[in-house]
């Protein structure tokens, strides 16, 4: 990127993602609000290593549990896919290639997150 | 005119990873984002425990079978910490973000900070597992 270029002609073309500061924004809430959620999901996770299927399932089913462990999806499925974002632009520079990968992040996140949310939901619902 | 374009073209730009000596900030900054894409990967196992869970005895016990595996250990444990290291990391870059600890000798301390600090976290998070 030309350093001779002035602040206004890169504000106007609002940086490589062409999207200003919403995601840089995003990003930073994203990792404040998950600190106190990673700090549960951690608790979470290894209070259950080597736990059989039954404890498991009424640790999970748990509202307290549930409502902590969808929060911690949501919130991490925008940061992860802010942040790979950031890390294709930064290294792919195809174009076509680029658009592919973003679309495959974009994908990639969605689906991690709706089958986790649902299974949670699930197993809130019916164990 | 050409001249001098090409001439400034040819010069190393920075940061350059062959120019510059390796320091703990940088190597930091480059575990950051690995870490960072390794959650992205780790996500994958965690709904893999989710929905193992929620389809029943039979893929939850596929599921714990790999986990408690020597490769299913490693990756577990490689998981804790790069959660904790990119988790404190962030927490850095946070601190960054007011404006605070760019300067010598507080970016040190908060290089060195975050490091001691995931491994130990990691470490001590693992025996307490284990124990229990
Ligand atoms: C509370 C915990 C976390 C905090 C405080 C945090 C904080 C941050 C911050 C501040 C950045 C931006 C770094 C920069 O500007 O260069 C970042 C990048 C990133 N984060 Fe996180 N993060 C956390 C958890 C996670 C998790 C759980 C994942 C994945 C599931 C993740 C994936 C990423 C990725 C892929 C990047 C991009 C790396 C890069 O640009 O170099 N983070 N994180």
């Amino acid at each position: 990127m030309s350093i001779s270029r002035t602040p206004l002609a890169r504000a106007r073309g609002l940086g490589s993602a062409k999207s200003g500061t919403a995601d840089f924004w995003r990003q930073r809430v994203t990792s404040v609000l998950g600190l106190p959620l990673i700090a549960g999901a951690i608790l979470v996770i290894v209070s259950n290593i080597g736990a059989d299927y039954r404890s498991a399932i009424e640790c999970l089913r748990r509202p307290a549990v549930a409502i902590l462990l969808l929060l911690t999806i949501l919130n991490f499925c925008v940061h992860m896919r802010i942040g790979m974002q950031i890390i294709i632009e930064d290294y792919i520079h195809n174009e076509t290639a680029k658009a592919l990968l973003l679309i495959a992040n974009t994908g990639f996140v969605a689906a991690a997150g709706v089958a986790g949310a649902l299974a949670l939901v699930k197993i809130a619902a019916v164990g | 005119m050409t001249d001098n374009r090409e001439r400034a073209m040819d010069r190393p730009r920075s940061p350059d990873l062959q120019v510059y000596r390796p320091t703990l900030t940088m190597t930091m900054s480059i575990a950051h984002r690995t870490t960072g894409a390794a959650l992205y990967l780790g996500m994958v196992l965690f709904v893999w425990w989710l929905v193992a869970a929620a389809a029943g005895p039979a893929a939850y016990a596929v599921e714990q079978r790999f986990m408690r595996s020597l490769p299913g250990l490693i990756i577990l444990f490689g998981f804790t910490w790069a959660a904790l290291h990119h988790t404190l990391g962030g927490v850095r870059h946070l601190i960054w973000d007011t404006g605070l600890a760019h300067d010598y000798p507080w970016r040190e301390y908060l290089a060195r900070a975050t490091l001691f600090g995931s491994l130990s976290l990691t470490g001590i998070l693992w025996i307490i597992g284990y124990l229990t």
